[in-house]
């Protein structure tokens, strides 16, 4: 069976100072966000600060690959002799190096124990 | 018994073992970090990243290792086996993790050159891999049957690992018995055709009536017979195999329901230290090797 609530029967109409009140907010949010932007832009490229206050990351030129264009490798993958410095900016530190670590993203599956027959499995495609 | 998906598919662990869970932890581990590295739908495994790559790709021992296992069964089953055949697969419309419905389209994607395992280059002094841009590989089921085989390796006794009819059966069963397996009915799986008696051994089935969608009024499914690129179609509907591992069980299962009831026959028949029972469209169940074959009935 299927229940329709009503919900809330009563719905009031906006008045003509919610209007106002919603040109206000708008005013205000537009006369912020160009005054920021007029604010950020003078501030030189190489003083910009990242969100949250961390530094941004060194750039350095793209590594060219030695087997020729479109080469790829895992920087794990080369040898300690040929993988190039990474220097990271201060108060970053590395959270995993191993791709089959469980903390690399999501967690390895849970097993639940099931009742079934213990002598029996049915093989099947699948 | 414990009980986790993986693969797309339900995985299950029997142990004797009072440490039944910490090993059936330890066999979700071996899936998820298989998933994670051979999945051909996730972004971000490294088989995702060598089917994307340009020029020569440096990869793990271990997914170099899977690939030259799967050319050493390329070779021994007359490129039957192939999991070079990915566009075909992708063109068809299995480019995402199957489930019921979700491969459903009007019509496939124009088929892309023909890709082959042997195609790649593979070095193994650097390991790296090259791949030709229209070879992607699929290494699915034999990936699958090389998990169950490692997870075996957690079971200190007897036990069993079953990951949807890929199964390792080591010793008895908890209740003292041999280990049944059960072959499911491909016309109706809730009916069984037979049951025999397994201990150390492996046993694969390869049907074409489960993962299987439709692309237009035809039906597509995911056994794609390399000699025409497109699903094979012969007179088995189904083939089980007994085998040393559960990786060769699954090829060879794989190999015999593309040849067909005789190739199939013969070309098991061949094989050292294997058993198999194949369905045909019509007809009774044909027993390849010693295979003690016990009632079937309803499941």
């Amino acid at each position: 069976m299927t229940t329709i609530s009503s919900g809330r029967a009563c719905v009031r109409r906006p008045g003509p100072l919610s209007s106002i009140k919603l040109y206000l907010t708008a005013l205000l949010a537009g006369a912020y966000l160009v005054i920021w932007w007029a604010l950020a832009s003078r501030l030189p490229a190489s003083n910009a600060v990242p969100a949250g206050g961390a530094p941004a990351p060194r750039t350095e030129p793209p590594i060219s690959g030695t087997q020729g264009a479109g080469a790829a490798v895992w920087y794990t993958d080369l040898p300690p002799s040929a993988r190039p410095s990474v220097e990271l900016p201060p108060g970053w530190r590395i959270a995993n190096t191993s791709p089959d670590s469980p903390a690399a993203d999501e967690a390895p599956p849970v097993p639940v124990r099931v009742l079934s027959e213990r002598n029996r499995v049915r093989t099947r495609s699948s | 018994m414990f009980a986790f998906r993986s693969m797309n598919t339900e995985v299950t662990v029997t142990a004797n073992d009072p440490d039944e869970y910490a090993i059936a932890v330890q066999v979700a581990a071996i899936f998820w970090q298989a998933e994670r590295r051979f999945s051909r739908f996730r972004k971000d495994s490294e088989l995702a990243t060598l089917n994307r790559s340009q020029g020569p790709l440096a990869v793990s021992p271990e997914l170099f290792d899977a690939l030259r296992r799967a050319r050493h069964y390329a070779e021994m089953t007359d490129g039957l086996f192939d999991p070079g055949i990915g566009a075909d697969l992708v063109a068809l419309g299995y480019d995402r993790s199957f489930a019921p419905g979700a491969l459903d389209r009007e019509r496939c994607s124009p088929s892309p050159r023909a890709g082959r395992l042997y195609d790649l280059i593979l070095d193994p002094g650097t390991l790296t891999v090259e791949r030709p841009s229209d070879v992607l590989i699929d290494l699915g089921g034999m990936i699958k049957g090389a998990t169950v085989d490692a997870a075996a390796g957690c079971l200190r006794t007897s036990g069993a690992i079953d990951a949807g009819g890929d199964a390792v059966l080591r010793g008895r069963s908890p209740k003292g018995e041999p280990w049944l397996v059960e072959v499911e009915d491909p016309r109706d799986p809730s009916k069984l055709l037979a049951t025999f008696p397994v201990s150390d051994r492996a046993v694969a089935t390869s049907a074409a009536n489960r993962r299987r969608w439709l692309v237009g009024k035809s039906v597509a499914h995911h056994l794609i017979d390399p000699r025409t690129r497109s699903p094979g179609e012969t007179d088995l509907l189904q083939a089980t195999v007994i085998a040393p591992t559960a990786e060769l069980a699954d090829i060879l299962a794989k190999t015999a329901f593309l040849l067909g009831e005789e190739a199939g026959r013969r070309f098991l028949g061949r094989q050292r230290d294997v058993g198999a029972v194949l369905v045909p469209r019509r007809g009774a169940l044909v027993v390849v090797g010693a295979v003690d074959i016990r009632a079937g009935g309803h499941g």
